[in-house]
């Protein structure tokens, strides 16, 4: 019995995985306005993504994989006999739902799994899978890990502004941050999958404290974490500094989860 | 007519006679209201005492008016309630529970005699004790509690006489408030008496003459209480900032004469002004607490015709039982007490009910009461944004029947600040002990001026001088309002902050304002500065570190 992976471009694909034969990879778009649109991760580098961002006057748009794209990658996978999909938080986007009906569409094995996350969170997920495959688990047993990794998995991110959020109807029960008349930091987490408040911190320092206090006992209690961040480098170094692991890995948040964040975001997936 | 002791089984205090009673007494405070408001400690415009002693007795006045026919218990408890919902601000909310303890007491009385009143006195004293949490000597507290020793050591003697028995209370009254800079540290600094205990002592006075039926005589000259005379000058300006008064509305037909005067005078003496010339006609709507004064000032430029004024108190005592019945529909809401118009926008835009009110014109226990049943909710945080509004914000809890949480916030920087930690759908424990702890990591300063020319603290207070106090101590005293706040910033700072917030009102324009922050940049550059407007009154600045 062999099986195969189909995931979104939106999953951080950590090093030594994005070679793997049986990993397939569908792609979200993202753009700025219908006549300049990028395919998630491959049209632009991070660097000119967010250049993009500064420089538009637009506020950039995504699309979800269209229904034949999955349907296509299921097909290119005949070698297998088994597929899994694993697809970014359904609640911030169609693409669970675009894979789903690619499954109906199809005449073999298709399992799709909602992540109910994104890109480090996904990508841990992705993680666990792929750990549960290579030891020799059956599909049924790679499937189990895969439902039990979205129940484990979660991500407390920083934003430098909800103004993406807002914009990109993302903002889900955060929405009640808006309209704070103060300048605050706003630290939130995916809750079922939505961004849902954590925190509302004034400044910097204690924006990424309240991360620190939430993500520092689940290290200490041994979950695996991986960071990511749109254009906040400094930021992030100073996080891993103070939680004091460099984790799995670090992600270059794609332009689709960019364009729904922000600029300045960083944050820490754990399972 | 001498209202002495009658005895009645069906109690004492009837409210068509305390309508009299209670009026002398608020016509006396009245003629003492500004003098006892310039018996001010620290020379910051917040000379209020008199003012809101007097609206405390205002309420009490309107209420045994508003129910002609109660006695004994009903109209003690009338009267309580009365007072506690006109009572606005420290001293205020004290003269309400002086009102509640001594009228306590005569509820239950058959005859208005001496032992009566002593008890009453008595009963007065406790309660004043007991509504401050850590009681000061040297304050309307010492002042009613020698002046009921007094009535009981002569009850003791012996004496029977009620009106005797008021007499030498309000002498040991007096006599007490001379005392008090003895007692007080700040009075003795600042060369005055308390006003509050001045205040308790003017009432006393009224009661002793209209119970012996007597024209109390209000001369000019007190011995006791001798402020300076150009404070009488402010006070009289920040009193007439009350929003309390009466809606008039008419219309000059034929105007002649200037009409900038016209336009000028009225917005002198009103709030919320409209003056609207249309052909020879001018119309006009002004909130004012001297309805006559403006009506007559206007029939001068021209025939008036329909003339309309309406009590606003009553208006809103209508709104409130209306409001009040409502049952509340969500779980958690927050009611702050603010000023200023930026202030204001910034607290409803985070889903606050805006009382107006603070420094300078201190909101009543009834604003807060009024602005509790219209957030609707079970549980209300209140924040006072002002050290004198906490007794007031203090007192809500047990007028409504939701749940009251007091964070008590002493500015409105800080209050801005706490609300950051606010959370409408958040667990109301949580979301106020979450709001609590941003406020004890605090720091807030405020830039004022010198009203009066003072001592404090040891520390030369030039009249007109700008005054940087640090969590309610004077650490600048400038001539220059930037410099007071640049002086202010650098003692701030002094611990480190990570977050700066600059709150802009009245008396600092927008320059001076961003010049402060670029100093707080140069003093720190990690540290993240913001400016707001926030258009609050007597404070050119207020900041908050955190």
């Amino acid at each position: 019995m062999t099986m195969a992976i189909v995931t979104d471009s939106t999953t951080t694909l950590p090093e030594g995985v994005q070679e793997r034969p049986d990993l397939l990879v569908v792609p979200l778009t993202f753009g700025f306005g219908p006549d300049e649109t990028y395919t998630d991760k491959v049209d632009l580098s991070n660097a000119e993504f967010y250049e993009k961002l500064k420089t538009s006057s637009r506020f950039p748009t995504t699309s979800q994989p269209p229904t034949g794209a999955f349907v296509e990658a299921y097909e290119s996978l005949d070698a297998y006999d088994d597929v899994l999909v694993l697809t970014l938080s359904s609640k911030l986007s169609g693409t669970y739902e675009s894979a789903l009906s690619a499954a109906g569409m199809v005449d073999r094995s298709v399992e799709v799994i909602d992540t109910k996350s994104a890109e480090m969170g996904s990508g841990l997920i992705l993680l666990e899978v792929l750990r549960v495959a290579d030891e020799g688990g059956s599909f049924e047993e790679v499937k189990r890990a895969a439902e039990g990794a979205v129940r484990r998995c979660g991500m407390f991110f920083a934003v430098g502004t909800l103004e993406y959020l807002e914009k990109s109807g993302r903002i889900g029960k955060a929405q009640r941050l808006l309209g704070t008349a103060l300048d605050i930091r706003p630290v939130l987490r995916l809750e079922d999958g939505e961004v849902v408040p954590h925190k509302r911190a004034r400044g910097r320092k204690r924006q990424m404290a309240s991360i620190v206090d939430e993500v520092k006992p689940l290290i200490e209690s041994g979950s695996q974490i991986a960071y990511g961040q749109v254009n906040a480098y400094d930021a992030l170094s100073d996080l891993r500094r103070e939680l004091g692991t460099s984790g799995r890995f670090v992600a270059e948040i794609g332009g689709v989860v960019g364009s729904h964040v922000g600029p300045g975001a960083y944050g820490v997936a754990y399972l | 007519m001498s209202r002495t002791a009658e005895h009645r089984e069906d109690g004492v205090l009837p409210t068509s006679e305390l309508k009299v009673v209670v009026g002398a007494a608020y016509a006396a405070l009245k003629a003492r209201a500004a003098k006892i408001d310039a018996l001010n400690v620290y020379p910051v415009p917040d000379g209020d005492t008199g003012t809101n002693m007097l609206l405390t007795l205002r309420s009490v006045m309107e209420a045994v008016s508003a129910s002609p026919d109660l006695r004994g218990e009903a109209a003690a408890k009338a009267v309580s309630r009365a007072a506690l919902m006109g009572a606005r601000g420290n001293s205020g909310v004290i003269l309400s529970q002086i009102l509640r303890g001594a009228c306590e007491k005569l509820g239950h009385a058959h005859s208005l005699d001496a032992k009566a009143l002593a008890e009453a006195l008595g009963g007065a004293k406790e309660r004043a004790y007991s509504a401050v949490r850590e009681p000061v000597e040297g304050t309307m507290l010492s002042v009613v509690k020698d002046a009921a020793a007094a009535a009981q050591a002569l009850v003791e003697g012996g004496k029977s006489d009620p009106v005797e028995v008021l007499r030498e209370a309000a002498r040991a009254a007096h006599e007490s408030v001379r005392r008090t800079p003895e007692l007080l540290r700040v009075l003795r600094e600042a060369g005055v008496v308390d006003a509050g205990g001045y205040g308790v002592a003017v009432i006393l006075d009224a009661l002793r003459a209209s119970l012996a039926g007597e024209e109390l005589v209000i001369d000019g000259d007190d011995d006791e209480a001798v402020p300076n005379e150009g404070l009488l000058k402010n006070t009289v300006e920040h009193s007439a900032e009350e929003a309390w008064g009466y809606c008039t509305e008419f219309v000059v037909n034929g105007f002649y004469g200037d009409a900038e005067e016209f336009g000028a005078w009225i917005h002198e003496v009103g709030k919320s002004v409209l003056v609207i010339p249309d052909d020879d006609l001018v119309k006009v709507h002004l909130h004012t607490q001297d309805p006559g004064g403006a009506i007559s000032y206007a029939g001068g430029f021209g025939r008036l015709s329909g003339v309309k004024v309406e009590d606003m108190e009553a208006q809103t005592r209508a709104r409130v039982e209306h409001e009040a019945r409502e049952a509340p529909t969500v779980d958690l809401g927050v009611v702050v007490a603010s000023r200023g118009a930026g202030n204001r926008s910034f607290f409803e835009s985070m889903g606050a009910v805006v009382v107006e009110g603070g420094q300078g014109a201190n909101p009543s226990t009834e604003d807060f009461v009024r602005a509790v049943a219209k957030a609707g909710a079970r549980t209300v945080i209140l924040l006072p944004n002002n050290k004198n509004v906490v007794p007031t914000a203090e007192q809500v809890a047990s007028l409504v029947e939701v749940e009251v949480r007091i964070v008590a916030t002493q500015t409105i920087a800080g209050g801005l600040a706490a609300m950051v930690g606010y959370d409408s759908e958040g667990e109301p424990e949580e979301v106020v002990d979450e709001m609590r702890e941003i406020v004890s990591g605090l720091r807030c300063g405020e830039v004022t001026r010198a009203v009066r020319e003072a001592r404090v603290e040891g520390r030369e207070v030039p009249e007109g001088a700008y005054i940087g106090l640090l969590d309610g101590e004077i650490v600048a005293v400038e001539q220059g309002v930037e410099d007071a706040a640049i002086r202010l910033v650098e003692k701030m700072l002094e611990e480190g902050a990570d977050v700066v917030t600059l709150l802009r009102g009245y008396g600092m324009d927008e320059g001076s304002a961003k010049g402060v922050a670029e100093k707080i940049r140069n003093l720190d550059g990690a540290i993240e500065v913001e400016v707001k407007d926030g258009g609050q009154p007597l404070y050119p600045l207020q900041l908050v570190a955190e």
